[in-house]
């Protein structure tokens, strides 16, 4: 019998577009008899059922409120794919009830709090022998397995070394895409004063030093990256080569944090960005700089109030123009430059959902417990990069240093 | 090396096939019932093992389905070793009968019975001297370790399979001889098969026996997940009649050095940060690969004043029947404990959070409470005589606070003036006192003065009132704010417990690790707490013992007192306490 994966959230904009890919890697019922089987799950009975309908899967409509019917739902699922944002609102409550039913839980979060609260239930996850991943999709598993690839590279080709302390490791996004309802929320949630970045550090009350976690006012880094051309549908190349990038509050610097020490590395810094133009980094500086005002209830409502105008998320044909780049950066500790590589991607919500269902299906098939981060559930090489297929079509890698 | 005697019984002369606990089921047709006693005479400590046996005639395996045994330290290890000892008084005079007597609950009383005679056996290890050589007995204990389950402690306990294998030597068969059984039925422990009467066993041995040293033998098989029914106790729990005195050791008034309290304090707490030892796979074939987060936060001590407090609970209660036991069934104790005030903090957060209280030490003196604080809520007791003066000679108290089961009335608690570790369990008093007390009570005319605590006052950093920690007890940045103002008034009525099981030896500790968890609970109490601040200087005297608890001893350490030596510290009013109330203890149990 095959494996049982529990899409919920279905029905949003990046739950549709998971539910499409679940379609096209063959996880359809009426595929029939295949390793994986899509299950579809949301709030909202009558969307979800077209949802259904349309990709021939079956589906299950239940919220997250009742915490025993939701074990219930969850008994005969290997994994569940959680694309239900706000995260701050389900992630827990649908970690902890696979945790109690012994499933693996995937998620596409990109909330750094929430990040950090699903990581104290990994022991537990561990001990129940199952995989928990958050950030499974373009956040952060893009720039994680860029990162993992690069580090096998390095080390494959002796340029670092076990235990080596790397000089600095810089994931920076061209653009965090058309924002869809879900992600503009995502983003109101976790806009703060400060940005979190990874520096190596002194650890209390003990010898050595570890990579640490630690704030940045927001602001305080910019950096120029090298973004790239890329392709227009008319095959003319766009002038978009440099741009300046924000150091922003994005998983990926713990994903990152995660890697490094998982290849027995270690390093100065860790830093992610997004590039941003003027008007977006205003905004970001004003965001930020009345960051405290956003717990007040009137501000609440009315943020809540613009996002829910907003459309759900891209039109079609915006999200069929979109193409995306990452870049990271990895330095020696005397900023000497190892590594610059380019991956030019589709539009993020597309990359998302290839990325996920690919994770959701090595999880369940893997042999991984515990927190797994996004690149240790996908394996990938060199090869996949520059070959790129399945979860990673229509991607392409372009390595400029390294 | 200890003596033994070994009989082996007919599952036929059993009064009722049925196990003895669940732990253990019905022996089959070529298999029967053992009993061990095994002795050890330079310590005075005895043990009486009840198995089931594979084989009657020539023995292989055992499987103790419980047992009884006097010496304290070593009930408590070999129980945490997979063995279901309980504390007993056992007497075994020379031609006299075997005398067992521990704490059961006995027909339709309600009241723990805490010294019943439960099995007396004349006989058996007075065997005639004669009998035949026998070249090896390799008789071995097949026994389930136990810890609480990492998912759901209220609901589920692991357990580990574990074989010891004793060395036996000068081993003589005799030929059976009439025994005379006189056995008690309890509701609980079950200990059914025994019957009273004259039984011939089917084959005795005795001879000298090399206790097993660690490692014993772990057999491949996965753990089992068993309910906690199999265990004594499931919570929640319910505390009728519940008297507290409370002492405030306020480590900077009393002048320890604020290096020493950092260092110690977070000794005390270390085991709270097991999360730092990352879990390793096996990377047997098919076994997974566990991928660690990066730990990024610590339990550290909020406070530096630690609270030292002695309770007698007059009614432990299960708030559920659990047959063979009922809701209105219920046993008492004594309790000192040390409790220490953590909070997690962040790596990168100024503010610490979730606050709770750790219990690092804790003595009592009620045997089935040990068992299940050590065995699945992670509460390291150990058992422990608290003593009144009578004549001037320290006396110990039963659980229920009353000198002797003819006593009219408990003894007051603040009469206890010692405390003492237990060494072999009815055998009077040990030497190694670990805490003395000195609490006027008597001269003191508010002494029953009680009145509930305004909370909304008490929280007030000005307030007398005696709350286990005030706001100037909470200095450091990270833990002051919203950490302490949620925990200032909160300490009175409801306390957050966190505690780390399993509980054990080092080497049974790393073998656990995997399942090593938080235990998080919640007193609360039913109504608010009723309080009398005495006007007296209560004395403590504590004791460095040697051989006490490590957190004891870096409690001693803090306060500067050498091993083996004692100090006395005096603690002005306010700084102590008398509380009454009732509480009751729920376990959080699953993830959500």
């Amino acid at each position: 019998m095959g494996c049982n994966i529990l899409l919920y959230g279905a029905t949003g904009f990046s739950g549709r577009l998971i539910a499409a890919e679940g379609k096209v890697m063959n996880m359809s019922g009426a595929q029939g008899g295949e390793e994986f089987r899509m299950i579809l799950a949301a709030r909202d009975l009558k969307n979800l059922r077209e949802l259904a309908k349309k990709h021939s899967m079956p589906f299950r409509c239940f919220g997250l409120g009742n915490h025993a019917q939701l074990k219930q739902h969850l008994e005969d699922i290997h994994v569940v794919i959680n694309a239900a944002g706000p995260f701050a609102f389900t992630a827990e409550r649908l970690a902890r009830a696979a945790l109690e039913v012994g499933c693996h839980y995937v998620d596409i979060n990109g909330e750094l709090d929430v990040y950090r609260k699903l990581d104290d239930l990994a022991r537990a996850a561990a001990q129940r022998k199952i995989a928990m991943v958050s950030g499974a999709g373009h956040v952060a598993a893009s720039s994680d397995s860029l990162l993992d690839v690069a580090l096998q590279e390095l080390k494959a080709n002796e340029r670092v070394k076990d235990g080596e302390v790397l000089g600095a490791v810089r994931v920076a996004m061209s653009s965090l895409g058309n924002f869809s309802r879900g992600s503009a929320q995502t983003i109101a949630r976790t806009l703060r004063e400060e940005v979190i970045v990874i520096r190596r550090g002194p650890v209390e009350g003990r010898s050595g030093e570890k990579m640490m976690i630690w704030h940045e006012p927001f602001g305080k880094l910019e950096r120029t990256f090298d973004f790239g051309q890329f392709s227009s549908a008319g095959g003319e190349p766009r002038a978009t080569r440099h741009g300046i990038g924000s150091a922003v509050n994005l998983i990926d610097t713990l994903t990152s944090r995660l890697t490094v020490s998982r290849h027995g590395l270690s390093s100065q810094t860790i830093e992610s960005y997004a590039r941003t133009g003027v008007a977006k980094r205003l905004a970001f500086q004003l965001g930020s700089t009345f960051a405290s005002l956003s717990s007040l209830p009137l501000v609440q409502a009315m943020t809540k109030m613009s996002l829910a105008s907003m459309p759900e998320g891209p039109s079609t044909e915006a999200l069929d123009q979109e193409r995306n780049a990452v870049v990271l950066e990895v330095e020696d500790a005397y900023c000497k430059r190892l590594i610059d590589w380019r991956w030019e991607i589709p539009n993020v919500y597309q990359h998302t959902a290839q990325l996920v269902v690919g994770v959701s299906r090595n999880i369940a098939n893997g042999d991984k417990i515990g927190w797994v981060t996004p690149s240790d559930a996908l394996s990938l090489n060199l090869m996949d990069l520059e070959e790129p297929q399945g979860a990673l079509r229509d991607t392409k890698l372009e390595k400029r240093v390294g | 090396m200890a003596k033994f005697w070994l009989v082996t019984l007919a599952s036929q002369a059993a009064q009722d096939p049925a196990p003895i606990s669940s732990q253990v089921a019905a022996p089959d047709q070529s298999g029967g019932w053992a009993i061990e006693i095994i002795q050890e005479e330079e310590q005075g400590e005895i043990a009486v093992l009840l198995s089931k046996v594979d084989n009657i005639e020539a023995p292989k395996k055992l499987q103790c389905a419980v047992g009884f045994a006097n010496g304290a330290k070593a009930s408590s290890i070999w129980r945490d070793r997979g063995f279901p000892l309980v504390d007993a008084i056992i007497d075994n005079p020379p031609n006299a009968a075997l005398r067992v007597r521990s704490a059961c609950f006995l027909g339709s009383d309600p009241q723990i019975d805490y010294d019943v005679e439960l099995i007396s056996i004349s006989g058996i290890t007075q065997l005639a001297p004669s009998g035949q050589r026998v070249e090896s007995l390799d008789a071995s204990y097949e026994q389930s370790q136990e810890a609480a389950d990492y998912a759901f402690p209220a609901t589920w306990i692991r357990r580990r399979q574990v074989g010891w294998s004793p060395k036996r030597s000068d081993t003589i068969a005799v030929t059976p001889q009439t025994l005379t059984l006189d056995v008690k039925s309890p509701r609980f422990p079950e200990l059914a098969p025994l019957r009273s009467g004259n039984v011939t066993p089917h084959a005795i041995w005795y001879g000298t026996m090399d206790l097993p040293i660690w490692p014993p033998d772990f057999p491949d098989d996965p753990l089992q997940l068993v309910s906690r029914a199999q265990e004594f106790g499931i919570p929640p729990f319910q505390f009728d009649d519940v008297e507290v005195l409370g002492f405030r050791l306020n480590l900077e008034e009393l002048g320890v050095r604020g290096e020493d309290r950092g260092r110690f304090l977070n000794e005390m707490i270390e085991r709270l940060n097991f999360h730092f030892e990352p879990l390793e796979s096996m990377r047997g074939p098919g076994s997974p690969l566990i991928r660690n987060p990066i730990p990024d936060f610590r339990y550290q001590p909020a406070s530096s004043t630690i609270m030292v407090e002695l309770l007698r609970y007059g009614k432990m209660k299960l708030r559920e029947a659990i047959p063979p036991l009922r809701a209105e069934d219920y046993q008492s104790q004594h309790e000192l404990v040390v409790r220490i005030l953590v909070g997690r903090v962040d790596e990168d957060a100024a503010q610490a959070h979730s606050p709770a209280l750790f219990v690092p030490a804790i003595f009592v003196d009620n045997p089935w409470s040990k068992i299940v604080g050590r065995s699945v809520q992670g509460f390291d007791k150990w058992m422990a005589h608290f003593c009144v003066l009578v004549d001037g000679e320290p006396e110990p108290l039963r659980p229920d606070g009353r000198l002797s089961v003819t006593s009219d009335k408990p003894e007051d608690l603040a009469s206890i003036t010692e405390i003492r570790l237990v060494d072999t369990t009815g055998k009077g008093l040990g030497e190694r006192t670990i805490l003395k007390l000195d609490c006027p009570f008597d001269q003191n005319e508010n002494w029953d003065s009680f009145q509930r605590i305004d909370l909304r006052l008490a929280s007030k950093s000005s307030s007398r009132v005696p709350l286990r920690w005030s706001q100037d007890d909470i200095r450091d940045p990270a833990f002051r704010r919203s950490f302490a103002r949620s925990v200032i008034p909160k300490s009175i009525r409801t306390l957050s417990s966190i505690q780390v099981s399993p509980i054990g030896e080092k080497e049974l500790l790393k073998k656990w690790k995997a399942e090593t968890t938080l235990i998080e609970g919640t007193f609360i109490a039913d109504d608010l707490p009723q309080v009398v601040i005495p006007d007296d200087i209560a004395t403590l005297t504590l004791r460095n013992e040697k051989t006490a608890p490590k957190a004891w001893k870096s409690m001693c350490s803090l306060f500067g007192i050498p091993e083996g030596k004692e100090e006395s510290i005096s603690l002005v009013p306010g700084n102590w306490f008398r509380m009454r109330c009732s509480l009751e203890l729920k376990i959080r149990d699953g993830f959500h």
